[in-house]
């Protein structure tokens, strides 16, 4: 079954309420807001064999990471490593991308990576959501196509 | 009864968080961590471990390997294994039942779930638990 991409955007904002509001307690706006400051960017591989590869990439604001490890973790902003707020945007980006590919792809056939630091090679940007958390920019962007 | 609860997750923050929500069951635990499937059976081959939750995507070992491996190993296969990952696909679930694991919790999820799902498999497996209500006033906040 094909999926439209309007439906597929559709189930990526899904994703991503859905871990914000289940592990954060926090409900997202779908707002355009200026990324500030430093930046934090992964990104988790996907694959389809035998040749099929997509990127889902997460860029946040450095501040809003470490006030989301402040919720996730219980601890106080100084108590905090740079290791435990990457880790812990390493985890959304992996709940949002396993979340996402749960409704998209029930059958399996596409394969979940592991999350790494870093910018991802390009590749043509199929869906692009961007969140504002109390002022700070949160942004999701699949790359290449799902078939 | 101190039960001794290993968590195995290649995400820190994830281990952080679990051990809060084993902290809110009220019971006495000692928690292990391993951060991958290796260093798991490593320490199931030092210690006592009353029950294993782990993650299914991990670098090197995946959690459904793990699951393998404690099912082929005569003094471990009966040890409960609670699978808590963002893999939530049919065939996932089918492979994890074949290896007869204790529970499954799909990520993202709420405290008070993971909390109940893993006392409901202590109760199981251990006739004589007695789940304490310590802190069943908790909002379910992490």
């Amino acid at each position: 079954m094909q999926i439209s991409n309007p439906q597929q955007q559709m189930m990526m904002r899904m994703a991503i309420s859905e871990v914000f509001q289940k592990m954060f307690f926090m409900i997202p706006l779908a707002d355009l807001v200026v990324a500030k400051g430093k930046q934090f960017q992964c990104f988790v591989p996907i694959a389809c064999p035998p040749d099929e590869e997509l990127t889902l990439c997460l860029k946040i604001d450095q501040e809003l990471a470490l006030s989301l490890t402040e919720n996730f973790l219980g601890l106080s902003g100084d108590d905090i490593s740079e290791a435990q707020s990457n880790s812990t945007v390493l985890e959304i980006l992996n709940m949002v991308a396993g979340n996402f590919l749960n409704q998209i792809d029930p059958l399996g056939r596409y394969q979940l990576g592991i999350p790494v630091a870093g910018i991802p090679k390009e590749g043509t940007i199929s869906i692009c959501e961007e969140f504002n958390f109390e002022s700070h920019s949160l942004v999701v962007l699949l790359r290449g196509s799902i078939s | 009864m101190a039960y001794n609860i290993l968590i195995v997750d290649d995400s820190e923050a994830m281990r952080v968080v679990i051990k809060k929500i084993l902290r809110m069951t009220g019971l006495e635990i000692l928690v292990l961590e391993a951060g991958s499937g290796s260093e798991a059976l490593c320490l199931l081959d030092e210690q006592w471990v009353d029950m294993v939750l782990t993650d299914i995507h991990m670098p090197n070992m995946s959690g459904v390997e793990l699951i393998e491996k404690i099912r082929n190993n005569q003094e471990l296969q009966k040890l409960p294994v609670m699978v808590v990952s963002t893999e939530g696909r049919e065939d996932f679930l089918a492979k994890t039942q074949k290896l007869g694991v204790a529970g499954y919790l799909k990520k993202p999820f709420q405290p008070t779930e993971l909390r109940n799902a893993i006392l409901a498999i202590l109760e199981e497996n251990n006739a004589d638990i007695q789940p304490t209500t310590a802190n069943d006033d908790e909002d379910g906040d992490f």
